[in-house]
């Protein structure tokens, strides 16, 4: 079963760490914290000083409706992220004049991870795994139910 | 030197050049049948890259554009993501519109 594990910062934010490559460095490239923000419906916004380290292509832009509703655009560029033992490309947004990397909704989507906090724990857990799972309980649950029913009486 | 509006030089022409060609030729139609899509505009073409997700229209539209510039769009919304975690952000400054 695939999953992850984040934790909590100083801040109380919801944290997890991957792995980010651009053009330069072997795979799996350079670690990175970043806070999940589920409000954040794109993959993964990075500090734009990070795309010179990671030597990421530039892709174009896109814009941002942020929390006030005023818009913004940064650049965009396509990098292999890397986090529990899975890779996939995404699309990550480059922000200036910002210090905090985000993950948003899109990283679960891409991975296939839904999440699961607890107390100080951050858990990651395979879609399917949980799909599994509440197929399993739902089965359970329906042979319960069959067992307390009375027996269909056979008309001869 | 004056001002020429076709140098896209910052990150705010690219996406506003990008949001005008969209806006011009293919909003109307792909509103009425792509809505929550993702498009990749090529600004120097014109051309639109529709997919499911963000990642798959860049993928499509580097792949068929390699030389293009691209504006992401989610098609019907007002930006192509949205962030709540935003008052500790800069960007790059000044917001491209205001609030309606």
């Amino acid at each position: 079963m695939a999953s992850g594990v984040g934790h909590f910062d100083s801040l109380g934010n919801a944290c997890i760490k991957f792995h980010l490559c651009g053009v330069i460095h072997k795979e799996p490239g350079l670690e990175f914290e970043g806070i999940i923000d589920t409000g954040f419906t794109g993959f993964i916004q990075l500090p734009l000083q990070h795309a010179f380290s990671l030597k990421l292509p530039l892709e174009g832009t896109a814009s941002y409706t942020l929390a006030d509703g005023t818009q913004t655009a940064c650049l965009i560029a396509l990098a292999k992220t890397t986090f529990a033992g899975k890779m996939v490309i995404g699309a990550v947004t480059l922000a200036a004049g910002s210090r905090d990397i985000l993950v948003g909704m899109g990283f679960l989507r891409q991975f296939k991870f839904g999440m699961i906090m607890v107390k100080n724990r951050i858990v990651m857990i395979d879609e399917e795994e949980l799909e599994k799972i509440g197929q399993k309980q739902q089965a359970e649950e329906q042979a319960a139910t069959d067992a307390q029913s009375p027996p269909t009486p056979t008309i001869l | 030197m004056a001002d020429d509006p076709k140098v896209l030089d910052t990150p705010d022409k690219i996406a506003e050049e990008g949001q005008r060609l969209y806006d011009e030729r293919h909003r109307t139609r792909l509103e009425q049948e792509h809505r929550g899509q993702f498009v990749a505009i090529d600004v120097t073409t014109g051309n639109a890259y529709l997919a499911k997700f963000p990642e798959e229209a860049i993928e499509e539209a580097r792949k068929q554009a390699p030389n293009g510039v691209f504006h992401l769009i989610r098609i019907g919304a007002p930006g192509a993501f949205k962030v709540s975690y935003g008052s500790r952000h800069g960007f790059w400054g000044r917001p491209l519109r205001q609030p309606r």
